[in-house]
This record gives C-alpha cells, sequence and structure tokens, in this order.
C-alpha cells in the first residue's frame, strides 16, 4: 500500500467510522479490510523483504488512520536486521510516556501463524499467543480472529495485544 | 539394531554395563548403543519431564533441554517439581535432576549422560536449527500450536524424526504424534488446513488447560516408547496414537496415514 492512497484510505475510515459497528467481529473485519495484507510471504522465503516493507508501511499507515487510536501504546516498528523472525517496537507508558523497547517474535510459518509473542527488553512485559499461564496469554481472543489466510500483520495482532493488557489492568467483574 | 534376544550376548552386556542398566538388558535394550544417541526434547513441563527421565534411565547418552518457562507453583500436580524449585527455569532444573540420577558415584565415562539445558523460547531462536541438525531424534513436549510448527518445520528440513506428545483441554485424553519425515504426515498435515486428517482436537490456542499427571504420564511414556523404537529400530511405529481415559480407558492407534498432498511444509521438503 502506497502513500497515495493514504487520503482515499483516510476519507474511506473517517466514513465507516460513522457506522455503528454491532459487534467486534463487523469492526475487526472492517479493519482487515482496510489494511488487509498483499504479501503473503514467510519469514522462511526469499522475498521476506516484501512483507517486512508491507509490515512497517501497514502499522505506520494505522498509526495516522482514526483506527491509531486502537494502538496507543506501541510506536516505531522495526524489522531486526540479523533474524527474519524478529521485529522490534516501541512501547510507550501512559502514565510517564517512558518508552520500552520490546521484542516480538514470529513463526517460520507466519503470517499464517499469528506472532508468537511480545517481551519488553526489561522483562516488564510479556504477552504470548498461546500460554498456558493466562496473564500472559492471548487465547481465545485472537483464535476467533485471526485471518489463517496471511492477511493479517503485526499491527492487527498488536491490536489484540492492546485489548488484552487493556484487560488485564481493568479487569471486567462479571455478576 | 533390534533387541537383543540372544542369552550370551546379554551376559557379556551385562558384565560390562553400570548395574543401573541390569533389567534394561534382561528386557533385551541394547544400552550399549542406546548410550551413542542423542534426543532434542522441547518443553520440559509435565510431558518433557517423563520423557526426558525414562531416555535417560533407559540409558541415552546425549540429551538437549530447552524451556521458556521458569516453575511456578501451578506446576506442581505434574511430575519433576517442587517447592524448592520456584521460580528457576524449568530446563535447568530437570538438567541437574538427570545429572544427579545418572552421573553418580564413579559411574563409567562412557555411560555417564552429558546433558545441555536451555532456557529459551524456541520461536525466533538461532540455535534451534543447529541443535535438531545434529541430535537423532526431537520430542516435542510443549502447550502451544506455534511452537510445534516451528520445530517441525525444522524436522523436515533436516529430515529427522519427531515424536509429538499433547494433552487435551479437559486434561483426560491425548495423543502422539510421530513423523518419520516425508514418510508420514508431518504436524502441518494433521493442523495446518481445514481440510486435514482429523483428529480430536487435543489443543486449543491460549487457553489455561486443565492437565492431569495420570494423562501425561501414558502420553510421555508412549511418546518415549516410540522414540526408542525409532533410535534402536525395533517395534511398530504408528503416526498417531490416541489416549482417552475419561469414563473408559481406550488407547487407539491408527495407521497407514500419509502425508497431506497439500501440506505447504511437505511440498517444500519432500519432492515428489
Amino acid at each position: 500500500m502506497d502513500e497515495e492512497s493514504l487520503a482515499e484510505l483516510e476519507f474511506l475510515a473517517n466514513w465507516l467510522s460513522k457506522l455503528k459497528k454491532r459487534t467486534g467481529e463487523e469492526a475487526f473485519s472492517t479493519i482487515l479490510n482496510l489494511l488487509k495484507f498483499e504479501n503473503i510471504v514467510q519469514p522462511v522465503d526469499q522475498d521476506w523483504f516484501k512483507r517486512v516493507t508491507e509490515e512497517i508501511k501497514i502499522f505506520n499507515l494505522f498509526k495516522k488512520t482514526i483506527y491509531g487510536d486502537l494502538l496507543p501504546h506501541f510506536e516505531n516498528l522495526r524489522a531486526s536486521k540479523d533474524n527474519n523472525q524478529v521485529f522490534y517496537v516501541d512501547f510507550i507508558e501512559s502514565s510517564d510516556k517512558k518508552s520500552k523497547k520490546c521484542i516480538i517474535l514470529l513463526p517460520k510459518l507466519y503470517p499464517i501463524l499469528p506472532p508468537n509473542s511480545l517481551r519488553a527488553l526489561d522483562g516488564s512485559l510479556e504477552v504470548f499467543t498461546s500460554h498456558t499461564d493466562p496473564t500472559r496469554c492471548l487465547g481465545e481472543i485472537l483464535k476467533r480472529y485471526w485471518d489463517k489466510a496471511g492477511r493479517m500483520g503485526i499491527a492487527h495482532w498488536l491490536i489484540f495485544v492492546e485489548v488484552f493488557l487493556g484487560l488485564v489492568k481493568k479487569p471486567l467483574k462479571i455478576a | 539394531m533390534v533387541l537383543i534376544r540372544d542369552r550370551k550376548k546379554k551376559k557379556e552386556l551385562l558384565k560390562k554395563l553400570p548395574l543401573m542398566f541390569s533389567r534394561l538388558v534382561v528386557a533385551g535394550i541394547p544400552v550399549d548403543k542406546l548410550v551413542e544417541k542423542s534426543a532434542l526434547i522441547i518443553g520440559a513441563g509435565g510431558l518433557g519431564v517423563i520423557v526426558a527421565e525414562i531416555l535417560a534411565r533407559t540409558g541415552i547418552g546425549k540429551l538437549y533441554i530447552v524451556d521458556r518457562d521458569v516453575v511456578r507453583e501451578e506446576n506442581f500436580n505434574r511430575l519433576g517439581f517442587s517447592s524448592e524449585d520456584v521460580g528457576r527455569p524449568k530446563a535447568i532444573v530437570l538438567g541437574e535432576k538427570l545429572r544427579r540420577l545418572r552421573n553418580y558415584g564413579d559411574i563409567d565415562e562412557r555411560y555417564r549422560l552429558e546433558i545441555e539445558t536451555y532456557h529459551a523460547d524456541i520461536v525466533g531462536w538461532d540455535k534451534l536449527e543447529e541443535l535438531i541438525s545434529k541430535v537423532d531424534i526431537v520430542f516435542t513436549c510443549v502447550d502451544n500450536v506455534i511452537a510445534r510448527n516451528e520445530v517441525n518445520y525444522l524436522i523436515m528440513k533436516h529430515k529427522k524424526p519427531l515424536v509429538d506428545g499433547a494433552t487435551s483441554v479437559s486434561g483426560f485424553s491425548g495423543t502422539v504424534i510421530t513423523v518419520i519425515p516425508c514418510e508420514t504426515p508431518c504436524y502441518e498435515c494433521y493442523y495446518g488446513s481445514e481440510t486435514s486428517i482429523q483428529i480430536d482436537r487435543v489443543e486449543r490456542i491460549g487457553q489455561c488447560d486443565a492437565s492431569l499427571a495420570t494423562t501425561m504420564s501414558i502420553v510421555a511414556a508412549l511418546q518415549t516408547d516410540q522414540g526408542l523404537k525409532i533410535l534402536l529400530g525395533y517395534g511398530k511405529i504408528y503416526p498417531l496414537i490416541k489416549i482417552s481415559l475419561l469414563d473408559e480407558i481406550k488407547i487407539s492407534t491408527v495407521e497407514n496415514l500419509k502425508p497431506r498432498e497439500d501440506c505447504s511444509v511437505h511440498r517444500r521438503f519432500c519432492n515428489g
């Protein structure tokens, strides 16, 4: 997706925001359709660089649209130069605006499989797609929505992380 | 390499092996051959602890153990860990226990267990491929699909046998999947497609699943059985074994499964 599409995209995004979404699934499907990936390539493939470029473009584009509000804590996504399965992103604390460098690990079969985990390098934050410890595990929240065709990327996955972190900090009480 | 049937050979072996292996020789296990073999165990939880201990007690020569977690109180319902281990990496703790078990007293150097342990997440881990390329067999004893797929990809690339163990969300059932690259279905053949070979849903991403030491012990024992058969070349290998302990006890084996034709991992590594 190039910069020229941005104006069109933002127009569309603004228009869509006026529509009332009834369910999370409906809203998420809107986001997916708006920002779906074209390069379905894996870290083990030769043309992985195309996907890397698209990951960063879509993340930045996403932050610019009204949906950027869904990713308030994450900035500056970048790929590792040494390992195809590693990305970095900065996590910005809401309270003091301090930035923490985080590592995102991708499986070899990404994007058919979702990213594996996000960890702050100082160890203060750990979120896994799948883990037996429920305080660190995205779980069903992700499984239901992850696109098995590979059209979702890190930006989409980070939305799940944001939702998860929100729920961990402010758990819902079920009466 | 097969089981030792000849009495004379058994007697000769009994004379030279440490006493801890004597009953294995009586069963015909060629321990002197097993000490030349190596295995990689990924996951040192409820399954991995048992697989590792059985292999160590049976005489495997070298073990590599990898696990990303530390011991927590909620692990105590399974075998292997206790309160003094809390907060320490599972792989490291298990390694220490196995060293104490095998490398006791003045046991001959040849029969000591060589062991390397790693506290690491295998996804994107540079060392994983190196380890898989040099071992004789890989056991996956993990709790998630991503890790299994990561290992599956590399065992297919390096043509190494894999034995995977899994238990269900409910804790009462499980499966053992054995992969002989390009001969039997690989892990991706089972789980990588909506049209894949149907097996019981043994895992759901990201649930804090139940775990029962009873089911895990049986799954891990069958997992190790299949692994030993591959390493020593005796008995039958089943691509899929299903275990259920809910109500009736059922253990069923599935044979003659072929790799899925549209499996992306097979397409990449198995020509034709």
